[in-house]
């Protein structure tokens, strides 16, 4: 039974790492908390189930659309507001992204109402693969592997092309990186819409088991506060480690001392981590 | 006799406000809907001006205050359900709890900086949340519901449904008393060493502060503030549930602080005014809450606002005040500068 709970919370722990990884970009890179970066997965969540509903399109054939929609929407949310609130202090930009936030969210409500909307019948469906006494549901899995190869893509991106090493050279150094001749504005721009695109992919991937309702991504984004801080703020592999540990021990913690207390678990081992590693369990 | 009148000169917008709060509840005659406006705001406002002194002041942001809040609205609701412990006890007792646990909490919790303090702050709320949905001393996931105590009323503290002006005016008092606290604790030797370590830890360290105490003091303060806030806002709403501890509670105090304009004592208050009433005159327009309308154009005010001023709103009143000094001491320049040509013109 234990290792059900533990392979169920790798499986969440990679969805997860996803969302966290497009936090840590934008909170990492420009020092901007995004408080509307749930709000992002939520429409990336509806974006897919509008598909679903109206076309019939399957959310693993919406992912490329959700991953330009929301690429679009973190991209428009830059130009538009935080390019203006930049250079104030941070706690002016987080307010900025909390109306945002606001907006967003009761814009969802308006349109799609605060009824639980399900995507089902999907590709993956609810079928499970039996291993040993362990099952493990196909559409977990697939959202596991696809957020797993999205997390390393982006990984990959950031220390393998020139775009990538300017985002970092952005993120150690602003000014630096303007002398080096980095347009440091569309690297912003850009970093916000990449964020968005994680968001994007991981709402695809999780609608076949997600209801969705506005209210719903909000755990989401606490979550993904907690992970970017655990693994080190900016630090794209500690995103990544630090949501497959959140998953697991979310899950185990869940299944040793009851559901009620499973985020709880997750705080409690974010404050005593940090009293052993001040600077996440993977920063410097 | 000139000292007073220095007092009103250089308060003068402290006093305009506090009359504008005397007088307008009496002027609006029988509104309840008004009253309770203003009563929020005063709350909030009132733990606006302790998440400021830890978070504008000493700078070390807190997304968790909701935990202190709580902390003094449970104390006086289980208090007073299950001792029969008058409320103004009650919420003594619920700033010394709140303040031993921001002592107790925080003396570790410093060690952290920037933001992996703040989620600190967050995880600590939310671990009180998941504590207080389960605790059945406390009521559990169902809260405990305000019972109805007619001394209550003699001491001020009991909301009346037809007359709110004694609750509202007592809040008003005790915000007047943590505004001018708090102003005096600006201009103290603790709010320069809490400014000292806003702007530079290391150097703060370096001229002999010890920023970890001045952190807690600063803390400790600002967890008893936000507690009296809890204990006057579970006495207006008789109602609380573990829901007082969320990052969306958490998250009014910052708001209203930063729109009002952070680490400025007036600021909590101007930000809680604009908030409210903007969030009212929305409700009014719009008509009822159900389809979210009011909320979607308040965020993109609250939007508009910030990117106007990033400063929040006392940004904008610095700016007319500072263009007006500018514009004073030009006028003065030109006139030096016109004698000094005259005399420079006879030496010649």
């Amino acid at each position: 039974m234990l290792a059900q709970v533990i392979v169920n919370g790798i499986l969440t722990g990679f969805v997860y790492s996803l969302v966290a990884v497009g936090l840590t970009l934008t909170w990492g890179v420009m020092d901007i908390i995004n408080f509307a970066h749930g709000d992002f997965l939520l429409w990336g969540m509806y974006t897919a189930f509008g598909l679903w509903s109206v076309f019939s399109v399957d959310p693993i054939f919406s992912l490329p659309v959700t991953i330009v929609l929301i690429f679009l929407l973190g991209y428009l949310t830059y130009v538009l507001i935080i390019r203006r609130v930049l250079n104030a202090s941070g706690l002016t930009a987080l307010l900025a992204t909390f109306g945002f936030s606001m907006v967003l969210k009761n814009i969802a409500q308006l349109v799609f109402t605060a009824n639980y909307k399900n995507v089902t019948n999907t590709i993956f469906g609810g079928d499970t693969i039996k291993l040993g006494s362990i099952y493990i549901r196909h559409d977990y899995l697939a959202a596991a592997i696809g957020s797993l190869i999205l997390s390393l893509l982006v990984l990959l991106f950031i220390n393998k092309t020139k775009t990538g090493v300017a985002i970092k050279a952005t993120s150690i150094n602003r000014s630096t990186a303007q002398l080096m001749g980095i347009n440091t504005d569309g690297i912003f721009a850009f970093t916000f819409g990449l964020s968005g695109a994680c968001v994007g992919a991981a709402a695809s991937l999780m609608v076949p088991f997600t209801p969705i309702t506005p209210s719903s991504t909000a755990l989401y984004s606490i979550l993904a506060f907690v992970i970017v801080a655990l693994g080190g703020f900016g630090n794209i592999k500690g995103a990544l480690l630090a949501g497959l540990l959140v998953g697991v021990v979310e899950s185990v913690g869940g299944y040793l001392l009851g559901t009620s207390f499973k985020y709880a678990v997750i705080f409690m081992m974010y404050l005593i981590v940090m009293q052993i590693r001040p600077k996440g369990l993977f920063g410097w | 006799m000139v000292k007073i009148n220095k007092l009103f000169i250089e308060n003068s917008f402290a006093f305009v406000l506090l009359a504008l709060f005397i007088i307008v509840p009496l002027a609006v005659g029988e509104n309840a809907d008004i009253h309770n406006i203003i009563i929020y705001i005063l709350i909030y406002a009132l733990v606006g001006e302790g998440w400021n002194l830890i978070s504008g002041f000493t700078g070390q942001t807190s997304f968790g205050h909701a935990a202190y809040f709580g902390i003094g609205a449970y104390t006086v609701a289980v208090m007073g359900n299950k001792y029969d412990v008058v409320p103004w006890v009650g919420m003594l007792a619920g700033m010394l709890i709140a303040a031993a646990l921001a002592f107790l909490i925080n003396y570790q919790l410093f060690r952290l900086k920037g933001h992996y303090f703040a989620i600190a702050t967050l995880a600590v709320s939310e671990i009180l949340r998941t504590i207080f949905s389960v605790w059945p001393y406390v009521g559990g996931g169902d809260g405990i519901k305000i019972l109805f105590r007619p001394e209550n009323k003699a001491l001020w503290l009991a909301i009346d449904v037809r007359n709110r002006l004694p609750f509202l005016y007592i809040t008003l008092a005790l915000f007047v008393a943590v505004f001018v606290l708090c102003k005096m604790l600006e201009n103290s030797k603790m709010g320069y060493y809490w400014k000292a370590i806003r702007e530079s830890h290391e150097v703060a360290e370096a001229i002999g502060i010890n920023p970890q105490n001045y952190k807690v003091y600063a803390m400790m303060l600002s967890a008893a503030i936000a507690a009296v806030g809890g204990g006057l806002y579970v006495q207006f709403f008789k109602y609380i549930d573990s829901y007082v501890f969320s990052l969306d509670v958490s998250m009014i105090f910052v708001l209203v602080t930063v729109l009002g304009g952070i680490g400025n004592v007036y600021g909590p208050i101007i930000g809680s005014i604009i908030y409210y009433v903007l969030d009212l005159a929305m409700r009014r327009l719009l008509g009822g809450t159900a389809s979210g309308l009011n909320l979607i154009i308040f965020g993109i005010l609250i939007i508009v606002v910030v990117v106007y001023q990033p400063k929040g709103i006392m940004g904008i009143f610095d700016d007319i005040v500072n263009r007006r000094r500018l514009r004073k001491l030009k006028a003065s320049q030109a006139t030096t500068n016109a004698s000094s040509n005259q005399t420079g013109g006879d030496s010649k």
